[in-house]
């Protein structure tokens, strides 16, 4: 008899507790994706009744040059930014928990790029990669190597925006540390009785034990980098190569073609259905990753 | 002096010599090194964007991007300039400063409480629709909200409508209240945070009578507070630097600007052509100062934080 | 420099547009959202006071986006429309014109009661239904549209209707350094800018490339910034039906146009060199690449003369106005922005904002901001240079008498404005003009760098054009 009270009221509780979010989702969420959802089966301006047009939209797409060019941007910065960014946290993560002094000072400067303007960064990289008198390319000119033409050739300038995009990794290098910090001193201490070396231990100690950070950050940084938006526009605004983002499109992501469509061309409809394509491939490749992960992530037996 | 202590000196010396083999040794010296040099070589590539800003903050605009790292000459008054230009635009510095404070201080509070109530509740508490709730979390994290703006933006004009005006667009609300509905990466966040604590716990304070509510208030969240804290930084990072959302509801009211648009439409204040860099980025460095500041003194904290937290999955 | 801060946001150099767009790489998220971004010009004096009789019991109040009182210009203009009616309230909200904002407001029945937007975005407003037709207000108060150049005029008409007022206007010149075409025992006097063959092999002669690198452009054609639309013209070809209707960018005008320019542009080390030479310059500094010799001849607005005048006032330099192919006739492009008012501004309003537009382009409301500007500029002892208006006998007192001679190549430059005016044409304005305007960008740069044949280009350019407008005929948001 008690125990059916304090279930019921632990239900009511907890209904309670979750209530700003069923409210919130309500009015902020399901009421405008299934507009969405609608619209992208719509032709739809904002300022004119949407058409109902069925599956055009989804069907157009079959045939979109440019929304194929856009999706190949987009992967291909997932594929090589989601690994670099990874490794760069990781490195600064394992440096900043080798027991070294000033350890705060160190995490303050490495975590700087993450919170400095974006104002800066754009002017300062445009700057350092500038093909002809770069710092960057004076840098290799220097060791003899004749630099690529990062901001002007079509082939480079997604490597550059990666290159970029690899220092901004504040968040994941204290997330990385954060991990390193609670694997345990023992294990450490046995494998080196063992007579681990350090990439031994590194190999066998340290990537288990973090494994499921690391999963975790590929995940989410999967998930940010099908979203790319602002470092396209960053530094190659549509306007400095007319329509395109970057020379022959190759910084134009999916997100700022979806945004195009629809704040440029008041193509809404369409740009509803881009959405929920790009909802459907990220959704498919987090499962996928999830499927995968079994075989790469250490399995903790019990905490 | 006896062989033997001839012997034992011999031994010690040796043992000296050898030192650096083991321990604190020349391999030992070789690696700090290694891990020294390496720290500095990033420190540096880490930095220079900063000292870069921060050194042509301090430029007049004849010097500006010039080769100096040390500007010559130094101009302390760009920083002065700031507010007097900010002033002739028709909002003041520091009214966008107030701007977005508010809208920071209120929007990392809002999240704070609705996001660690809800992912107390899906971390610890059986209730009816427990899961459909946790799915809808996970998927307003995949879906990309960009499309809604539209929907979204009209329901915030309905509001105004209904409210005359005290809520809704043309007002700061549209900024934060959001986040009194909690969002989906922090409640993900702090429920795992909320899973490694023993049940236990909450058996044992229903025993001696405590409250949900009071459970929740007085037990959980002391627990979870390097995680709450994790939240406020990247909150805090989040709606300082929110560009978005100010441009959508408030670029027409000059009053409420908030920082990052209110830098904006200076930008384009100083008229075509003129871009006047070292005062932008003069606001650029007085904007980046509160986020650095804040980490700075709660590293530790949000180390914590994540330790334990959503990242253990 | 004040340049009239009206409408180049869309005519920026490359260079000058990496600057700006990388200012806020959060700011920079928006650029596609803001279509017409017009900083902008600031409320005049209303000429005709009388006409805001029937609302002169009440206070009533407008509100104007896109348009900020930055500047001694804007400051001036709008006192002298205040004074003429002290019952308009006007609320001007400066920074570009967010069309996602006026999307969203035009949508919810909330629609500020004026915008100042990008002339070639009125059609794409008024095919929209975001901005009504303002052919009543004119034939009302017999409103003299012949104060404006004629070009500026048909640019704000959509489908017979009148949309629009002309607000500031910016056309295409030719500059030609003089010492770099002396040096290299060239008569600057002697270059014709209807001389294809002659534009070509000066710019070869004129450039300066080493390993690879530019070092000096001798001939910039801006075709990568769109001026395909003027090349064609020159040379007799055009790019639309004459009721933009029908793309025609597979005229064989426009093929060898582009053609001519790829080539011109091969032959100074190719166009990637020449955007790797153009990232190592300041063009807002006294280091403009025209100024120092680094580039010795360009189409380029003229605006430009602001930049030079303050670093280089002794400069000497030739203009002239861009012509038509192996003739001595005037051609070139006018662009520029416009005053309009949005679909659902309640009646009363309407007129106040009708007498806002009016008091705003009125010859005294702009003589007073040239005067304001001149005086600022003097007292921050800067060189004033003239603006165009769009307004010509405001913009010809501003030449013959606000501007005070800076030097001769700056007299002579001022001088040709009128001609090019007068022969001036502008890119289509239809109803899809962005997606026009992003189209030809893309397509022609893939052609200038050589990934493409530009016969191949200009068909896929024809082809998506094309589908664009008919998507449209089909209904607003088609796609």
């Amino acid at each position: 008899m008690r125990r059916r009270f304090r279930l019921k009221e632990e239900q009511v509780a907890g209904l309670l507790f979750v209530s700003p979010f069923i409210v919130g989702f309500l009015i902020f969420s399901a009421g405008p994706y299934i507009a969405s959802l609608y619209l992208s089966l719509t032709t739809y301006d904002v300022l004119n009744p949407p058409n109902f047009v069925g599956l055009q939209n989804y069907i157009d797409l079959a045939s979109d040059e440019t929304f194929g060019k856009a999706l190949y941007n987009t992967l291909y910065f997932v594929v090589f930014h989601g690994p670099t960014a990874i490794a760069m946290a990781l490195i600064l993560a394992l440096l900043l928990n080798a027991k070294v002094r000033g350890v705060s000072i160190w995490r303050t400067i490495y975590y700087l790029p993450q919170v400095t303007p974006a104002v800066a960064l754009g002017v300062l990289w445009l700057r350092i990669l500038s093909p002809n008198n770069g710092l960057l390319n004076s840098i290799l000119a220097g060791v003899g190597i004749q630099g690529p033409a990062w901001t002007v050739d079509a082939d480079w300038v997604k490597p550059s925006l990666i290159l970029i995009r690899v220092f901004v990794v504040g968040t994941w290098m204290i997330t990385f540390l954060a991990a390193l910090q609670d694997v345990p001193q023992e294990l450490y201490e046995a494998a080196s009785i063992d007579g681990a070396n350090a990439w031994q231990r590194f190999r066998n100690v340290t990537l288990p034990m973090i494994s499921r950070v690391i999963f975790f950050a590929v995940i989410a940084i999967t998930i940010f980098s099908m979203n790319v938006f602002d470092i396209a526009y960053f530094m190659f605004p549509p306007q400095v190569f007319g329509g395109q983002l970057g020379p022959q499109d190759s910084a134009l992501f999916y997100m700022v073609y979806l945004f195009q469509q629809a704040f440029s061309y008041f193509h809404m409809g369409y740009a509803a259905a881009l959405a929920w394509i790009l909802f459907a491939i990220t959704l498919a490749i987090t499962l996928i990753q999830l499927r995968l992960s079994r075989y790469f992530v250490y399995a903790e037996t019990s905490k | 002096m006896t062989t033997a202590a001839k012997g034992e000196r011999r031994q010690k010396a040796f043992e000296r010599s050898t030192a650096f083999l083991e321990g604190r040794g020349l391999f030992w010296v070789a690696q700090r090194a290694l891990i020294y040099g390496a720290l500095v070589f990033f420190a540096i590539v880490f930095v220079f964007p900063f000292v870069w800003l921060l050194s042509n903050s301090l430029k007049d605009p004849l010097h500006i991007f010039d080769a100096n790292l040390i500007p010559q000459p130094i101009v302390w008054q760009n920083y002065v300039t700031i507010f007097q230009e900010t002033e002739t635009m028709g909002t003041p510095l520091i009214s966008m400063i107030r701007n977005s404070v508010i809208v920071s201080v209120l929007g990392v509070t809002a999240v704070l409480i609705s996001s660690s109530m809800i992912g107390f509740a899906l971390a610890k508490l059986r209730f009816p629709g427990a899961n459909v709730v946790f799915f809808l979390v996970l998927m307003t994290m995949m879906l990309p909200g960009e499309v809604t703006i539209v929907p979204v933006y009209l329901i915030w004009r309905k509001l105004a409508d209904l409210t005359g005006g005290l809520i809704g667009t043309g007002t700061l609300f549209p900024l934060w209240l959001g986040g009194l509905f909690g969002s989906s990466f922090y409640i993900f966040m702090l429920r795992q945070f909320f899973l490694g604590i023993p049940q236990e716990l909450i058996e044992g304070a229903r025993v001696d009578g405590a409250s949900y509510l009071r459970i929740y208030w007085q037990i959980m969240l002391p627990l979870v507070r390097p995680a709450l804290l994790a939240v406020a930084v990247l909150e805090f990072q989040a709606k300082w630097n929110d560009f978005m959302g100010p441009l959508i509801y408030v670029s027409n009211k000059p009053d409420l600007w908030t920082l990052p648009i209110g830098l904006f439409q200076l930008n384009q204040h100083f008229g075509f052509g003129q871009f006047r860099y070292e005062l932008i980025f003069a606001a650029a460095v007085l904007m980046l100062l509160p986020s650095v500041i804040l980490f700075f003194l709660a590293q530790k904290q949000f180390i914590k934080g994540l330790s334990a937290g959503a990242v253990k999955g | 420099m004040d340049t009239g801060t009206g409408e180049k946001n869309r005519t920026l150099t490359r260079r000058e547009l990496v600057r700006r767009s990388a200012l806020f790489g959060g700011a920079v998220v928006v650029a596609p959202i803001i279509a017409a971004c017009q900083p902008g010009a600031t409320p005049g004096a209303s000429t005709s006071p009388g006409a805001s009789g029937s609302t002169a019991a009440q206070k009533v109040t407008i509100r104007v986006w896109g348009y900020g009182l930055d500047d001694a210009r804007a400051k001036a203009r709008l006192n002298v429309f205040k004074a003429a009616n002290p019952n308009i309230d006007v609320q001007p909200v400066g920074g570009t014109l967010n069309t996602q904002q006026l999307l969203t407001a035009v949508a919810s029945g909330d629609p500020p009661e004026v915008i100042n937007t990008d002339r070639t975005q009125v059609g794409s407003w008024a095919g929209r239904s975001a901005i009504d037709p303002i052919t009543d207000l004119i034939d009302k108060d017999k409103f003299d549209m012949s104060q404006f150049y004629p070009a500026t005029v048909e640019q704000v008409k959509y489908k017979g209707q009148t949309y629009g007022v002309p607000h500031f206007a910016t056309i295409d010149l030719f500059w030609i350094n003089n010492k770099v075409l002396s040096d290299a025992g060239t008569d600057p006097a002697s270059v014709d800018p209807g001389n294809w063959d002659q534009l070509q092999s000066l710019g070869e002669k004129l450039a300066k490339v080493s390993g690879g690198k530019v070092t000096r452009t001798g001939f910039d054609t801006k075709m990568q910034d769109g001026r395909l639309y003027y090349w064609t013209w020159a040379n007799g070809g055009d790019l639309f039906s004459s009721d933009g209707s029908k793309a025609q960018f597979t005229d064989a005008k426009a093929v060898e146009a582009l053609t001519w320019a790829r080539d011109a542009v091969k032959k100074q080390g190719g166009e990637k060199a020449r955007a790797a030479f153009s990232q190592t310059q300041d063009f807002f500094s006294p280091n403009n690449p025209f100024l120092i010799g680094q580039t010795a001849m360009t189409i380029f607005e003229q605006w430009l003369l602001g930049v030079l005048a303050d670093p280089g006032p002794n400069f000497a330099f030739t203009v002239l106005p861009p012509r038509k192919r192996n003739s001595k006739d005037p051609l070139t492009t006018v662009t520029g922005g416009a005053f309009a008012i949005p679909k659902g501004v309640k009646a009363d309003k309407r007129l106040a904002a009708w007498e806002f537009i009016k008091g705003m382009v009125s010859t005294d409301a702009w003589i007073a901001g040239q005067k304001a500007t001149f005086m600022d500029k003097q007292s921050k002892n800067q060189k004033y240079t003239p603006t165009i208006t769009g307004n010509i006998k405001a913009d010809q007192e501003d030449m013959n008498t606000v501007y005070k001679s800076i030097g001769p190549s700056y007299d002579a430059a001022i001088k040709t404005w009128q001609t090019a005016l007068n022969a001036g044409k502008y890119p289509y304005s239809g109803p899809v003009a962005q997606q026009i305007s992003d189209l030809v960008t893309a397509n022609v740069n893939d052609a200038l760098q050589e990934a493409k044949q530009p016969a191949d280009a200009l068909k896929k350019l024809n082809d998506d054009a094309q589908k664009a407008i008919d998507d449209y005929a089909k209904g607003p948001g088609n796609k």
